[in-house]
């Protein structure tokens, strides 16, 4: 397993069995935490490689997230109209944020979502800068793994740029 | 600078709102020092004030004509226009936006970054986008759609989803009972007319038969008469016995195999078609009264079971074939069936050779049929008894 981690690869295994690991504190813990964990990490990336590859390696591993995330708890046989409503409910049921969907263009796979009280930046103070770039990654990975294609997801509006919702817009790559 | 701005207003709110003086009077207050130092930028000031005020003024009153700029002003008040005039702006671009949603517009320019103002009304923009993105995805059929956390607009939406798919459910049920209920009696009526064919066709060979022995027996009875003429009593006699068996074996003799008239044309079809393949054939099936209902819904499994028959019939590694078929009443039970032997040559030892594949399917058919309907059916295949038995037990209670 070290050494696997080591080589930068991914199993989903590697997340362990939280049931057996974790028998009295549970599988969730608070939002804080899991911010403390990004925005230290954030902060010591740009550091030491720079603002905009610290950008570029969260979107990256969003994107391996998605595709796992994808890959293991989604339904990838189900039509559109029901994976997205699957998608919907486990980002919810996860947690993760609360999906909406405002357009999806059949033709040339073009998205415009929103994520409300976003797990990675909702309640942030306003800086004026879009930060999820890990959220990017994440739904440019279930989009690509879904419809088979590379997907960029952009950020256009961001709680941390004074918005209440974060806004994405989806394009085949 | 914030400060010397909110001071002014907030005057002026608690004040008469016509009343200007209080506004530079307040406003000037910091700049005195600067005034003592200069006395003659003190008009100029006042007029910039004075300006701003009624850019604000009429802002309020109309924001939609816009119109707002910062040219002009000396560099002292130039940050303060600057900051006045965005903020109208950004007033103004919530306003127009405000606007087209009223009318309806989910399309139209939405407010940049920059208005932050603008943030509690594009995230009501974003979830109207979202319900009509919903509403159109449910429209195409998809009731897996849910939204939520949109308070009352949730709860409504997701009831009328709930509700759209029960319709929808209770309609699809309805159509297919309809198509199911049309299926059965189109069936019913075939097998109904493919037993009517059978009758005809009996009493057709019955009618051909006998007009094909009709002119014999006219000349055969000719003769009779010609031998009674002469008194040859003796012949005579033996030409009407050479008549009767004549008559016995070319014309079909009408015999009843079942009180029931369509049961009775399928057996007699059976009966024809051995007498055409020598194989030997015979029995009743008597329905007792009570019994007798049951007698019709038995006749969905005569033209099933007439061609499971007709496959066993042809097969050529058998011989000294015989079909015996029965109705017997025991109790509440009424049982009707057949039992087909056949004496010389070799009889397969699986019931999957003797019975040909496509005829397998029949008879998984009769099964299936009588499961649904509670009847029960056996089978017993028993090579070493050189027979093969096929009965349907009817329970009079059902």
């Amino acid at each position: 397993m070290e050494d696997r981690q080591l080589s930068g690869e991914f199993k989903w295994s590697m997340l362990g069995d939280l049931n057996l690991g974790r028998e009295h504190l549970g599988a969730e813990m608070p939002v804080l935490v899991y911010r403390l964990f990004q925005y230290t990490m954030r902060a010591v990336l740009a550091r030491e490689y720079g603002t905009e590859e610290m950008i570029r390696l969260f979107r990256k591993s969003g994107e391996l997230a998605g595709e796992e995330f994808a890959e293991n708890i989604l339904d990838l046989t189900l039509s559109r109209e029901a994976f997205f409503a699957e998608l919907q409910e486990k980002l919810k049921e996860l947690q993760i944020g609360i999906l909406r969907f405002e357009e999806f263009d059949e033709e040339n796979g073009h998205a415009v979502l929103t994520v409300g009280e976003d797990l990675d930046c909702s309640g942030l103070p306003v800086s004026g800068e879009c930060v999820c770039n890990y959220d990017e990654g994440f739904i440019s990975g279930i989009l690509g793994k879904y419809f088979k294609r590379p997907y960029e997801a952009v950020e256009v509006d961001c709680w941390a740029r004074g918005d209440r919702v974060c806004r994405f817009e989806a394009n085949k790559r | 600078m914030h400060e010397d701005i909110e001071k002014p207003q907030q005057d002026k709110e608690s004040d008469n709102p016509q009343k200007e003086v209080p506004i530079h009077k307040d406003v000037e207050k910091p700049q005195q020092d600067k005034e003592s130092d200069n006395p003659q930028k003190e008009v100029p000031v006042h007029e910039e004030i004075e300006k701003l005020t009624r850019m604000v003024r009429q802002a309020t009153e109309d924001i939609s004509q816009g119109g707002f700029s910062s040219e002009g002003f000396s560099p002292e008040y130039k940050e303060l226009a600057l900051a006045i005039v965005e903020c109208l702006k950004n007033a103004k671009e919530i306003y127009d936006f405000e606007s087209a949603l009223a009318d309806g517009n989910l399309s139209g320019p939405v407010p940049g970054r920059h208005n932050y103002f603008a943030g509690p009304i594009k995230d009501l923009y974003y979830k109207l986008r979202h319900l009509v993105w919903q509403a159109k995805e449910v429209a195409k059929g998809d009731y897996s759609q849910k939204v939520d956390f949109l308070g009352s607009f949730s709860d409504s939406f997701n009831y009328m989803i709930q509700e759209l798919d029960k319709r929808e459910e209770q309609i699809k049920q309805q159509a297919d009972e309809k198509v199911r209920m049309a299926e059965i009696q189109n069936r019913r009526l075939k097998k109904e007319m493919e037993i009517q064919m059978l009758h005809y066709r009996t009493y057709q060979d019955y009618v051909n038969s006998f007009v094909r022995f009709r002119e014999q027996y006219k000349l055969m009875m000719g003769e009779v008469f010609d031998l009674f003429q002469e008194k040859k009593y003796d012949e005579g006699r033996l030409l009407i016995a050479k008549i009767n068996d004549r008559m016995a074996s070319e014309v079909i003799i009408r015999k009843e195999y079942s009180n029931n008239v369509f049961m009775d044309a399928a057996m007699t079809e059976i009966a024809n078609a051995c007498r055409e393949r020598q194989i030997e054939f015979g029995g009743t099936v008597y329905f007792p009264p009570e019994f007798m209902d049951h007698a019709d819904a038995v006749l969905e499994y005569i033209v099933d079971f007439s061609e499971l028959i007709y496959s066993i019939m042809d097969m050529s590694f058998c011989s000294g074939k015989k079909i015996i078929i029965f109705g017997k009443k025991k109790n509440a039970w009424f049982s009707a069936g057949a039992r087909y032997t056949a004496d010389e040559g070799e009889f397969p030892h699986e019931l999957d050779v003797f019975i040909p594949e496509e005829t397998m399917m029949i008879l998984h058919r009769i099964k299936k049929m009588a499961d649904k309907s509670g009847n029960i059916l056996n089978v017993a295949y028993q090579p070493e008894k050189r027979s093969f038995d096929i009965a349907l037990h009817i329970n009079s209670a059902r």
